[in-house]
């Protein structure tokens, strides 16, 4: 009878000791109103007279807490709220309701003190100046977020050391590749040494190359430095790569916090092979090497245990009169769908046991 | 169904951390004013071309009009108070000033909250309004560099036909003043109507309507004084006709006495009000990009 919980203790009662979250999001909602329009010319006028709005609910309550120094990543379809949060994290929306603080400010106060501590990329948007150097936008970092001379040059020489940006600094931005952008955006991102780093989808569109090099940039840079990072990305290699703890998303709700390699290895374990072939081979055979996804008489996907790729595909080239074979990597989307139970695999209807550590 | 959620903690750190870096001093903010000016001139230089193709536009319609009035004079001394010369030196200086007075931030400030760029610049420690402002300084100083050889030779050309302005000493501070005002009022309005597209997603149509209106009470065309009375009296209750008309009326020497003070106090007033206006506008916009996506 008395058990029904009263309001909770004193914090500092429950976790003395423990240092404060950097980054605190508790109950967080954020909702929109979108006009809807109706088609056509004569719902045009209308819309004129009396608007429709619909509510879209981007973030629902949502809370978790990120700590100093780590690098958690934040995952989910296009369109779950992750660009949302990050985005009330930065102080560029107010929330609906809940509570927020970044390094133990409000954000969407957007004071200068606050702002000078943190940095968002948004890997679809460019803070550079277009038609200037990177060196041009460097240096006015520099000025707007105050660096001193001195720590100035240090951080640069870090900067363009392990972007390895010596011959693309004095280039004109707009003369960049799309990955050589993206290094230089990272780097004006980090000039002025933020504790906080929110990255929203920093490899989308690079080749594999330069995504492992913006990886190892980002390992490197958290080993070294110590920054709290949440990142968002669509590549599941990303996020298996870089972060210990993920933050998983969907229509606006928190539906994993916890890690990484606990979901991965329960719900990730494949990859699909996707082979052409020089004359048409029967769905049949194709099923021996592994779960058919898709099938054309001469082309095929097929769904194989992650552990077993190699093996399968060699069978599978000398077995079949392959022309061409591609291993595609696992979308986040595909786990996620998993998770929801949205395939009738066994492994996707019993994670009610997994635990967050 | 994985619904795993860490356990919640409620508690917020109770100190704002510190910054890794100094404290902004007032002198770090002067040099970061003057960093963003260096570096949107640079930018600014990048698009000499298109400025050189802007200005042809705006001097191409005074010097026209010069053409025109001389025709017009053939014959006469006079029209409704303006010398011959008076004239001439009227469309000069509305050659000179309307381009150098006349900023284009409604251009660059719709776009930004449009596509979103807008929130690169919302996250930085410095205002955004200082960075609409020294775009539109620097475009305005390599206007220099293309008007004053126009002007030189304009001058060379149509030099028996004008005469230097008879002005006091200190009636020359009071026209930079003057047009320090007119430059600021005029960029004020017009930030204020490139917000137009935090409600609306095309401007264009609410920025034609309003050039159309600076175009006829700017003096673009002819002194506002020649201009029919019923017309004219409009104009008296907006704002336009302060951005350079006075100026260049007090250049002419043509505002004089409680006239002149007269118009330099309603300059200031109007200067005052699109100060406020521009920011309440800003600001009621900022909430509902807040509130709507970023």
């Amino acid at each position: 009878m008395a058990a029904v919980p009263g309001p909770a203790p004193a914090p500092s009662a429950s976790v003395a000791g423990d240092a404060a979250p950097v980054i605190h999001v508790h109950r967080l909602c954020k909702y929109y109103r979108v006009y809807q329009k109706q088609p056509g010319l004569l719902g045009s006028l209308r819309g004129l007279v009396r608007r429709t709005y619909r509510e879209v609910r981007a973030v629902e309550d949502v809370s978790f807490d990120i700590y100093a120094g780590e690098l958690v990543g934040f995952l989910g379809p296009n369109g779950a709220g992750k660009t949302t949060t990050l985005k009330v994290l930065s102080g560029l929306l107010y929330p609906t309701s809940g509570r927020v603080s970044v390094l133990g400010y409000d954000p969407w106060k957007r004071q200068p003190e606050f702002q000078r501590q943190f940095s968002l990329v948004l890997g679809q948007k460019n803070q550079l100046w277009w038609d200037l150097p990177a060196i041009e936008t460097f240096v006015l970092n520099k000025e707007i977020y105050g660096v001193p001379d001195g720590q100035f040059r240090r951080t640069l020489d870090e900067l363009v050391e392990l972007l390895d940006l010596e011959r693309t600094l004095y280039v004109q931005v707009r003369k960049l590749s799309l990955g050589e952008r993206m290094k230089c955006e990272l780097a004006a991102a980090l000039l002025h040494s933020p504790r906080v780093l929110f990255l929203d989808e920093p490899t989308i569109g690079l080749d594999v190359v330069m995504q492992q090099r913006i990886r190892d940039f980002i390992k490197e840079y958290n080993r070294r430095h110590g920054a709290t990072i949440l990142l968002t990305s669509h590549y599941m290699d990303d996020v298996k790569e870089l972060c210990r703890r993920v933050i998983i998303i969907n229509h606006g709700r928190l539906i994993y916090d916890g890690r990484l390699d606990e979901i991965v290895r329960r719900y990730a374990d494949w990859k699909v092979l996707l082979a052409v072939f020089e004359q048409p081979v029967e769905r049949a055979r194709l099923e021996e090497f592994g779960e058919v996804v898709s099938y054309e008489p001469l082309q095929a996907a097929i769904r194989v245990p992650r552990s077993e790729i190699a093996a399968r595909t060699g069978r599978l080239l000398a077995e079949l009169p392959v022309l061409d074979v591609t291993i595609q990597e696992t979308e986040v989307e595909d786990v996620i769908r998993r998770i929801f139970g949205g395939t009738a695999d066994a492994d996707a209807a019993a994670p009610a046991s997994a635990g967050a550590t | 169904m994985a619904v795993i959620e860490a356990p919640a903690r409620s508690e917020a750190p109770a100190q704002p951390a510190t910054a890794l870096l100094p404290p902004l001093t007032l002198r770090a903010r002067l040099r970061a004013y003057r960093a963003l000016l260096a570096a949107s001139y640079q930018e600014a230089l990048q698009y000499r071309a298109e400025s050189a193709v802007w200005f042809t536009f705006e001097f191409v319609q005074p010097l026209v009009m010069i053409g025109m009035w001389l025709t017009v004079y053939a014959g006469r001394q006079d029209v409704d108070g303006y010398a011959r010369p008076d004239m001439v030196l009227y469309y000069l200086g509305v050659m000179v000033l309307a381009t150098l007075l006349v900023p284009h931030p409604e251009w660059w400030v719709s776009e930004l909250i449009r596509t979103g760029e807008l929130s690169q610049y919302l996250i930085k420690p410095i205002p955004v309004a200082a960075w609409q402002l020294a775009s539109e300084v620097a475009w305005k100083l390599v206007r220099v560099l293309l008007v004053t050889p126009v002007l030189v030779l304009s001058l060379l050309v149509l030099g028996q036909t004008v005469r230097p302005p008879a002005l006091d000493w200190w009636g020359y501070p009071l026209f930079l003043a003057s047009c320090v005002a007119g430059f600021a009022l005029c960029h004020c309005l017009k930030v204020t109507l490139g917000c137009t597209a935090f409600w609306i997603s095309k401007a264009e149509g609410v920025f034609s309507f309003y050039w159309l209106f600076e175009q006829l009470y700017s003096g673009r065309f002819m002194p506002l004084d020649l201009l029919p009375a019923p017309v004219a009296a409009l104009g008296t209750w907006l704002p336009f006709q302060y951005i350079y008309y006075v100026p260049l009326q007090l250049f002419l020497g043509r505002l004089t006495g409680a006239a002149l003070w007269q118009a330099l106090g309603v300059q200031l007033l109007w200067l005052v009000t699109s100060v406020l206006l521009v920011r309440v506008v800003w600001r009621r916009g900022l909430v509902r990009y807040e509130a709507m996506g970023g």
